[in-house]
């Protein structure tokens, strides 16, 4: 009997060079009991033959104890093994630690470069989870279509629908569950505390089943709302629901005053939906409420009167594309049927597309082209880390043979290393995601409301989980070169101790073949923020035909109730532009509907007179205007007179045209005087032109440039108008006068769209600065690391040939050619990385285009300059550890050994 | 062979061999005899169920076990107590304790029912 266990201090070796032969173990074991057990009889006396028998009678069945005991051996090797495993990779985790600790700077830098890689290529996940992958508020929305027109003009891709236009349609759409029909409707909310211009939408019963919505309280419409002569009823938005009326369900059922009307609330709307919230739909405001009105049976308007948006819901399992064969059916059949609606000429065709792309379609290519961006920095950081690595991997390379050498297998050491740069990697990744959070809490305040959800952008657990798989890339990317490096070196070189002749070969390559990666890299990123730049300038200094300066723009709505007639409407704006030209400080006040960069637009055909009728007929933009809205705006006139006083429902009808459209029809010069047989639609008997006015870019700086026409606000006077107030000073100083104006003239009038013009010649650029801004942070910081990892390889590169430098200095080489070496040898890859930039920039060029602004994808400009400015850094990092090498001393580096 | 044999439940034998190991690392041989000198081998076990109430022990930490030399130096699989194998043994065998004596007072007991 022993005190204790044999040979204690070698436990675990012991055991874990013996653990393959467990069953072997166990029979020996078993075997040894019955052994001294038989001795021990023989010993007694008993006869070998006796005695054995004995002995198994005493052990009982040893075939089942066998067996008991196998599968327990079984289990508790599995154990072992796992605690074994668990054991190597606490010992890997602590050394790596300790690793990073001891060196502080190299780890600081490879954690930065990847935490600005990883934090913006999450944030840009983050966004585009968001914007695009999150599912939409609307539940059917994969099933839902929107339904336009489309005419000749390929300046207007989308048309609204006539409610004609729409029934028939909806006719011949076989088997689609549900179609309806909206438009938008202002609502004046009066009664509820400050009086309100609120956004409202006029739709179709079945409008929240086809989006598959239901309600947070109360009932969304039924098949009889919203007909003639039934009651007025409403459908609140959450939001209102809560800023307005407290959230209480009670005012379910209740009344409220729209118009001045009484509207009974019958249901409120989920929290976040807001449709039609989408630019897509051009309609530039979220809903705040609906009420029913049954389009698809009310068609007393005419078939030209097109102002309706559709969407309908395909039933399961119906593809987009035999919604889109019925539509071309029924349009051929609307087409035979009235040939003076839809002539061949219009070129009219109605076709479909699904709901998801119209809501977040266009927004798409941009977002792709940011997250692609994105990558690129990340891998660029991922190829700085990765040099970073290889240059300590060299200097580690004793450590790594010699644990080799006693014993450590090749997955083993590859596991080690593996383990260090997954440790960098998620230190790098959680700074990165403290960018992101940052990053994200930014773009929610300060991103262009014009792409749909981007003030959801948050870090949920999806992008949060995107964050730590990127870490794990980051540890691969950047870890492969070293790992494979570390696999190819030979141990007994390494230890005989010189390992530098070794070192260089595998390495050497690895390093620059990064080098002309994240060079490559670089100057892709370089090149779209250069793109960028260079369109965003001519977004910004493009002459958009006014002076935005210092103009207060605002609307106003008067509700039927209070001003039935438009000699009512007439009445009201004429005193209330009467009031505001009065006041002190304001040097122009003139109104227009809709007004420029409003997001409203009206678009409709005209005729010249003396043309031949059959010509096919052109578009313009029309606006109303009253006489003040040119000076208010400083539009240039460049011929005629702008609109007067006397220009009212009793004097001749007269128009302003813009200059693009004097030109194409009057190039001489002579366009007053000449007239327009029909504008909208509306034949007359004829305009006369009166003057003609700069082009204004309508929608900023990417306006299609289309004909303009202004007609007299106050010979068509309506109920809606858009105010444009220019004072000596800042616009803002105008907004009490303004409210002042219209409280005396009635006060239960509300103000709605209150915003300095140049706030909306900004937002027209938004996604561009927004792009621009992200793109460039990125490739500066791309260029950056670039530079510092061309310089760290240049550097490394030198100081291990320092000695092959001294000896070209003791056998005559000049200083000169040394440098004129080393910067050759660098500028090598650098250039190779830089046309293989240029190849790789000019092949997906075109994915830029959607961004860009009167240049090209492929701007050879842009090009040079990101190709020289690129370059430049990366003959600066060489140059540099050139000038080292040539200070060398031959004496000292030959000794250096 | 003693004829009046007590059969062992299961539990029990394991903290037997706990209780045996106390003295020291031992292989299975010598706690089985252990175990038979003990109780004048009036506890007789049938020995083979001794090698799986030591692996279960084993899994449950409370024993380690090695290969060494025996005493007539042949390979042979110790086994030994861990630090809460001990810890085990002092619990078990109090509650072992309380319980035998409470059912021996009742066996001897002489007074009649109340």
């Amino acid at each position: 009997m022993t005190d204790d266990l044999p040979k204690e201090p070698m436990w675990q070796r012991y055991r874990r060079l013996v653990r393959p032969r467990l069953n072997e173990e166990l029979t020996d074991e078993l075997e040894f009991h019955l052994q001294m057990r038989i001795e021990e009889y023989v010993r007694e006396g008993m006869t070998p033959d006796a005695a054995q028998r004995e002995a198994q009678a005493r052990f009982g069945d040893l075939e089942s104890v066998e067996r008991e005991c196998k599968a327990l051996d079984r289990r508790l090797g599995a154990r072992e093994r796992r605690t074994e495993r668990l054991g190597q990779l606490r010992l890997d985790l602590r050394f790596a630690l300790r690793g990073m600790l001891r060196r502080p700077g190299f780890s600081a830098i490879a954690v930065l470069t990847l935490a600005l890689g990883i934090g913006a290529t999450t944030l840009l996940f983050g966004i585009v989870n968001a914007v695009l992958l999150r599912p939409l508020g609307y539940d059917r929305a994969d099933r839902a279509i929107v339904i336009w027109n489309s005419f000749q003009d390929p300046a207007i891709p989308k048309a609204a629908l006539s409610a004609q236009d729409a029934a028939d349609l909806a006719a011949g759409l076989r088997g689609v569950e549900t179609i309806s029909a909206f438009t938008d409707w202002t609502a004046n909310l009066t009664g509820a505390g400050d009086p309100a211009r609120l956004q409202g939408y006029q739709v179709s019963p079945s409008f929240f089943s086809t989006l598959g919505v239901a309600p947070l309280a109360g009932r969304f419409f039924q098949e009889l709302d919203g007909r003639v002569g039934s009651d007025r009823v409403v459908v609140l938005s959450r939001d209102l629901w809560r800023s307005r009326f407290g959230g209480e369900p009670a005012v379910v059922g209740r009344a409220i005053q729209i118009n001045g009307e009484p509207y009974t609330v019958v249901g409120v709307a989920p929290e976040g939906f807001r449709f039609p919230d989408a630019p897509g739909f051009l309609f530039p405001e979220h809903a705040d409420l609906w009420v029913p009105h049954d389009w698809l049976r009310d068609l007393s308007l005419p078939r030209g009167v097109r102002m309706l948006r559709v969407i309908a819901r395909l039933p399961a399992g119906t593809a987009v594309d035999q919604a889109r064969r019925l539509l071309e059916s029924s349009a051929a059949a609307m087409r035979e049927q009235y040939p003076g609606e839809y002539p061949p000429r219009s070129g009219w065709r109605p076709y479909a597309v699904p709901l998801r792309n119209q809501v977040l379609g266009e927004t798409q290519p941009a977002l792709l082209v940011l997250a692609g961006a994105g990558t690129l920095l990340l891998l660029v950081a991922c190829a700085n880390v990765a040099n970073l690595l290889l240059a300590r991997g060299s200097a580690r390379s004793r450590e790594m043979a010699l644990r080799g050498a006693i014993g450590a297998s090749k997955v083993r050491l590859a596991g080690q290393l593996f383990t260090e740069n997954l440790m960098l990697a998620l230190a790098g990744g959680l700074v990165g995601l403290g960018v992101a959070v940052g990053g994200s809490a930014l773009v929610r305040a300060y991103g262009p409301r014009s792409i749909p959800r981007i003030e959801t952008v948050s870090l949920d657990g999806r992008v949060v989980a995107f964050g730590l798989g990127l870490c794990i890339v980051a540890a691969m990317v950047s870890g492969l070169g070293p790992i494979l490096q570390q696999g190819r070196r030979g141990a007994r070189d390494l230890l005989r101790g010189d390992g530098r002749g070794v070192v260089g070969v595998s390495g050497a390559s690895l390093r620059m073949a990064l080098v002309v990666a994240e060079v490559a890299l670089s100057l892709i990123v370089l090149v779209g923020a250069g793109l960028l730049v260079k369109s965003f300038v001519r977004l910004q200094t493009t002459e958009v035909g006014f002076a935005p300066t210092g103009v207060l723009t605002a609307q106003v709505t008067l509700s039927p109730a209070g001003y039935p007639t438009p000699e009512a409407q007439a009445a009201f704006f004429g005193a209330l532009l009467g009031a505001l030209s009065q006041q002190p400080g304001v040097r122009g006040a003139g109104g227009a509907d809709p007004l420029p960069l409003s997001g409203d637009s009206w678009s409709g055909s005209f005729a010249v007179a003396g043309l031949a009728p059959d010509d096919q007929r052109p578009s313009a933009e029309i606006s109303l205007a009253t006489p003040g809205l040119f000076e208010a705006l400083s539009i240039r006139m460049k011929a005629g007179r702008t609109f007067g006083p006397g220009d009212d429902p009793r004097s001749p009808a007269v128009v302003i045209v813009d200059s693009l459209l004097a030109a194409r029809y009057w190039p001489g010069g002579n366009a007053v005087g000449q007239r327009l047989r029909s504008v909208g639609g509306a034949d007359t008997s004829g305009m006369e032109i009166v003057g003609v006015a700069a082009h204004v870019r309508k929608s900023g700086a990417r306006d299609e440039e289309r004909p303009q026409i202004y007609r007299p606000w106050f010979q068509a006077p309506r109920d809606r108008m858009s105010l444009a107030l220019r004072g000596d000073g800042s616009a803002a100083q105008l907004l009490p006068g303004l409210r002042q104006a219209v409280h005396q003239l009635d006060p239960a009038q509300p103000i709605a769209r209150i915003a300095p013009m140049e706030e909306l010649v900004a937002r027209a650029t938004a996604m561009d600065r927004f792009a621009l801004l992200l793109l460039g942070s990125f490739a500066l910081a791309a260029t950056l690391l670039a530079a510092i990892g061309l310089y760290g390889v240049m550097s490394y590169t030198v100081s291990q040939r320092t000695r092959e430098m001294g000896v070209r200095l003791a056998l005559g080489a000049r200083r000169g050619q040394l440098v004129r070496l080393v910067i050759l040898e660098g500028m090598k890859p650098a250039l190779a990385g830089l046309l293989a930039g240029v190849a790789v920039s000019m092949a997906i060029g075109r994915l830029m285009r959607g961004l860009l602004y009167q240049i090209g994808a492929i701007d050879p400009g842009t090009y040079l300059v990101a190709f020289g400015f690129l370059g430049g850094m990366a003959l600066l990092a060489c140059a540099i550890p050139a000038r080292r090498a040539a200070r060398v001393d031959p004496v000292l580096s030959l000794r250096s050994d | 062979m003693a004829p009046n044999r007590v059969e062992l439940r299961q539990g029990a034998i394991e903290l037997l061999i706990l209780k045996t190991l106390t003295w020291g690392a031992q292989h299975g041989y010598t706690i089985a005899r252990w175990i038979q000198h003990t109780t004048g081998d009036v506890l007789r076990i049938e020995e083979g169920s001794l090698y799986p109430a030591l692996r279960r022990l084993e899994e449950k930490r409370l024993v380690q076990s090695a290969w060494g030399n025996s005493e007539n130096n042949r390979r042979a699989k110790f086994y030994k107590l861990t630090e809460a194998g001990r810890a085990e043994l002092k619990a078990e065998s109090a509650v072992w304790l309380r319980y035998s004596e409470a059912v021996a007072k009742v066996l001897r007991s002489h007074r009649q029912p109340a």
